[in-house]
């Protein structure tokens, strides 16, 4: 019976881990994701949930507990916030690379030092060479919602791999709003149970991940990096499936908002594109041709379909939840990426960045009308001026 | 919280002579471990005692990296690597996975045994947080820590079961630290016993008492919960001692009590193997490369430590080691 | 799973070349080329297409071939991808009238080399993986085993003209 439930991302991040019908969970506390695993224990505890809730004694052990029970063949979920997620670096190559589908829940938090709970996407980004799936939802629906659908395209037989289900802590983490719970009997349909291709087992033996010669290591790397290939059509149909199921109208890659006839253009992931949106409508009523592009994907990065989406407008700045220090723009990533998809477009646009939403920050409607203006005046001289602006942090002091 | 669930396990009976032992090896002929090998040696007795409803966990090490080159293993039954920092952690997912799928009718055999081979460095010391874990969680899970007394596979490395005066390349002797290694080692079944109340049964085993061996490991295989078993598997490399000797270097380490064979359950300790009279430490040293630079004052400070160690046999703990005497004749 | 072809190096730089070319003139993989919107302000030229398939093929070669995942099978009863006979230079030679199949070379050895022959109802040494580490004629409580130098025997591994 599909209900209507007013829920935080941890909370709906929970449900959908619920209606995946999970089977290994392993926790650890660590603000804000640590509603989850708390959510989880209490389904475990009454019944709601059959699953095994395994106790890891730190992020790392969380990691190995979901590798080891993947590699089993159960559907492992796990989670994680800030140096929590840097801490288990070690174990993302391995479940990547030994093709585990397990799921880690991040409700991304501000890397210390010094401890920062405010969200920051620095932490899930810094794990994006992987091999990971990974995106971010902008709703506590979208995060219910991801939940199942990554399981889906991660446990394909074509893809097989981890995926990193991200959301804003604090601002999605713990905000509640509207989601459509669904009937158990539509989620069945849309996912199929977990089948590990060559699980551990005694019945059939098989041996995971024997040490390679040198040269074998590039047909291995070579071997992850055609899934990549394969893997935007995965994600179109399991997109379509779920919309025909389950009623929504999620674009595969992007959602595009007031992009037909936009000029400038806003590149934003997560909780902060609600704010861009409603900065949107605010720019258009007083004639400024705005419009924004939200990747729901970082991996696979969607190029071809932004350099779609992008390929008409005059400006387009990328707004950066995530530093890069040193980086080619001393910005944040997304500018990188995006430019890269850009750069072969006859008449491509101006790029730039805005550092705006770090440890914590919330971005303000101004801060939209700040940066609208500098893209306004970008298209105006069809220049880009600075490589990156590090919002409210420009003024001499 | 793992939920109350009776699963089926396989009993294993004890093994009452070597030709009794099942003839099956699981632990098969094929791998680039050193010739003379005693982890190797050790995970034959382990692999053949458990049978084939077993699934291996080998943290990155000798007993990996040897064992596993290249693209292929020795395991006649299922195995995955773990990074040397997680074997506790792997194990604990895969005996979970099993509990799970058991209990939902996804898999009807017999619960596998799940064994942790972990050399020392991967069972207490940057493997130690996940084996803890695991013996406080109470999975049934064994965790075997083969003590070849130093982190071999990286080119012999101390660990924190490296003997007090060896020679090591991050330990070597020389005109500021004569003796090479300082300090005195860990002592891994102490630290199990010591404090996870979960814990079923602790035993060490040497390689040169192969019957001793294999019975612990099925001892342990039928609890039900985590066991934890310390084996001493003598290095030819890292010792540098010539490698017919492997299992003569496992007795004199008993003989002269630089090991101990016993075993922890229910509270109670247990021990066999003790010599009528012990042998001075020097018996088992001098046949080692990496104890040779010792000198007269140095052999007397392990004198004294292995002292102490048997003369409270029977309260167990291993302190930090008295002053050291005289040296003896 | 698909498998393309690898480019080679200069075909790759020539695809990059092209790839400007081909951009303008190539469909999008949805199907049909994508034109800018309506609207468009001052005089900007009409049409853009983007890009289709510009990742290009990757495929491993049948003789850098590694499985998926790094998940091999199970051996059997030897593994045969890692022969090590060729490591020896002295053999363990029994003699079976001092054997008195006490089982101790068995329990012995690392590598597993000895085993019972039922039938002939004699210890059994393994040519294929023998490493010469002596274990065994050192632990024989009868003395039946001693070591032979490999060069003594016609089927010596050092008499090989390549190793395995």
């Amino acid at each position: 019976m599909a209900q209507e439930k007013m829920l935080s991302g941890c909370a709906a991040a929970a449900q959908g881990a619920k209606f995946a019908e999970v089977e290994v969970i392993c926790s650890f506390p660590i603000r804000p994701y640590t509603a989850i695993m708390m959510e989880l224990a209490r389904m475990v505890a009454n019944g709601e949930l059959d699953a095994e809730f395994v106790h890891g004694e730190g992020e790392h052990a969380q990691l190995s507990v979901a590798l080891g029970a993947s590699a089993a063949g159960a559907r492992a979920y796990t989670g994680s916030s800030g140096v929590g997620v840097t801490y288990a670096f070690e174990v993302y190559s391995p479940a990547a690379g030994g093709r585990y589908p397990l799921q880690m829940a991040i409700a991304d938090r501000t890397l210390d030092p010094p401890g920062d709970f405010g969200s920051e996407h620095t932490d899930a980004m810094s794990a994006r060479d992987q091999g990971w799936l990974m995106g971010w939802a902008a709703t506590p629906q979208e995060v219910f919602d991801n939940t199942l659908i990554n399981y889906r395209v991660g446990e394909d037989p074509k893809v097989m791999l981890p995926q990193f289900v991200c959301q804003d802590g604090y601002f999605l983490s713990h905000i509640p709003d509207k989601v459509i719970l669904p009937d158990m009997a539509q989620v069945r349909e849309f996912l199929p149970p977990y089948k590990a291709p060559h699980p551990l087992s005694p019945v059939c033996p098989v041996s995971h991940g024997p040490q390679i010669r040198p040269d074998q290591g590039a047909p291995m790397d070579a071997q992850r990096a055609m899934t990549f290939l394969d893997l935007p059509k995965v994600i179109e149909k399991a997109t379509d499936d779920f919309n025909r199921i389950f009623g929504r109208h999620y674009d595969p890659f992007l959602e595009k908002y007031k992009m037909e006839d936009a000029e400038i253009a806003f590149f934003i992931q997560g909780a902060h594109a609600n704010t861009c949106k409603s900065a949107i409508n605010h720019l258009r009523s007083q004639g400024v041709k705005a419009g924004m592009v939200r990747p729901r994907w970082v991996r696979p990065w969607p190029t071809q379909q932004i350099a779609e989406a992008l390929s008409h407008v005059k400006t387009v700045g990328c707004v950066e939840s995530s530093t890069s220090y040193g980086g080619a723009t001393r910005g944040g990533n997304l500018i990188h990426e995006v430019r890269a998809s850009l750069y072969d477009l006859d008449n491509r646009p101006q790029v730039t960045s805005f550092m705006a939403g770090l440890g914590g920050d919330v971005i303000l409607l101004e801060d939209f009308n700040y940066m609208a203006k500098i893209l306004t005046q970008m298209a105006k001289d069809r220049k880009t001026h600075q490589l990156v602006y590090w919002v409210g942090f420009e003024e001499e002091a | 919280m793992t939920q109350a669930f009776n699963y089926k396990k396989q009993i294993l009976e004890p093994i009452k002579s070597l030709r009794g032992a099942p003839r099956e090896e699981m632990y098969l002929p094929g791998h680039r471990t050193c010739s003379g090998c005693g982890p190797a040696l050790n995970y034959r007795l382990v692999a053949k005692a458990a049978g084939k409803d077993t699934i291996f966990i080998g943290p990155t090490g000798c007993m990996y990296v040897a064992n596993s080159s290249y693209l292929c293993t020795p395991y006649a039954v299922s195995w995955i690597h773990a990074q040397i920092t997680n074997g506790g952690a792997v194990a604990s997912g895969i005996e979970a996975a099993y509990k799970t799928m058991m209990r939902r009718g996804k898999y009807d055999g017999p619960f596998p045994n799940v064994i942790v081979m972990a050399g020392d460095g991967g069972s207490v010391d940057i493997g130690l947080q996940a084996m803890s874990g695991l013996m406080y969680r109470g999975h049934d899970v064994l965790f075997i820590c083969y003590d070849n007394e130093s982190y071999a596979n990286t080119g012999i490395q101390t660990s924190p079961t490296s003997p007090y005066g060896a020679n090591t390349t991050f330990t070597p002797p020389g005109k500021m630290i004569p003796e090479g290694k300082t300090l005195f080692p860990k002592d891994p079944p102490q630290l199990v016993i010591g404090g996870h109340p979960a814990v079923k049964y602790v035993a060490t085993t040497c390689v040169s008492y192969p019957l001793d061996l294999m019975n612990k490991v099925r001892k342990a295989l039928n609890y039900d919960g985590p066991t934890f078993l310390h084996m001493l598997a003598p290095c030819p490399k890292g010792w540098k001692f010539d490698e017919k000797l492997t299992l003569e270097m496992g007795r004199l380490a008993v003989e002269t009590g630089m090991w101990t064979l016993y075993e922890w359950e229910n509270g109670q300790y247990k021990y066999s193997h003790i010599p009528k009279t012990y042998q001075p430490v020097s018996e088992y040293m001098k046949y080692q490369g990496r104890f040779t630079h010792l000198k007269q004052e140095h052999i007397a400070k392990m004198q004294a430590f292995v002292d102490e160690k048997i003369h409270r046999i029977k309260a167990i703990a291993v302190e930090a080691p008295i002053r050291t005497p005289k040296a003896k004749a | 799973m698909k498998t393309k072809k690898i480019q080679k190096a200069k075909g790759r730089n020539e695809k990059a070349r092209n790839l400007k070319t081909k951009a303008m003139n190539s469909k999008v993989k949805a199907g049909g080329p994508r034109t800018t919107a309506k609207g468009s302000a001052g005089g900007r030229k009409e049409s853009v297409t983007v890009f289709g398939d510009v990742f290009g093929t990757i495929n491993v070669p049948k003789d850098r071939a590694v499985p998926f995942g790094a998940i091999t099978p199970a051996p059997v009863k030897q593994q045969e991808l890692f022969i090590t006979s060729n490591w020896r230079i002295v053999r363990p030679v029994i003699d079976h009238e001092k054997c008195t199949r006490c089982f101790t070379c068995y329990i012995a050895c690392p590598d597993s080399c000895w085993s019972f022959n039922e039938k002939e109802e004699q210890m059994e040494w393994n040519w294929k993986f023998c490493k010469g580490c002596q274990i065994c004629i050192n632990e024989c409580p009868a003395d039946a085993l001693s070591a032979a130098p490999e060069l003594d025997f016609e089927d010596g591994v050092v008499r090989l003209e390549k190793p395995f």
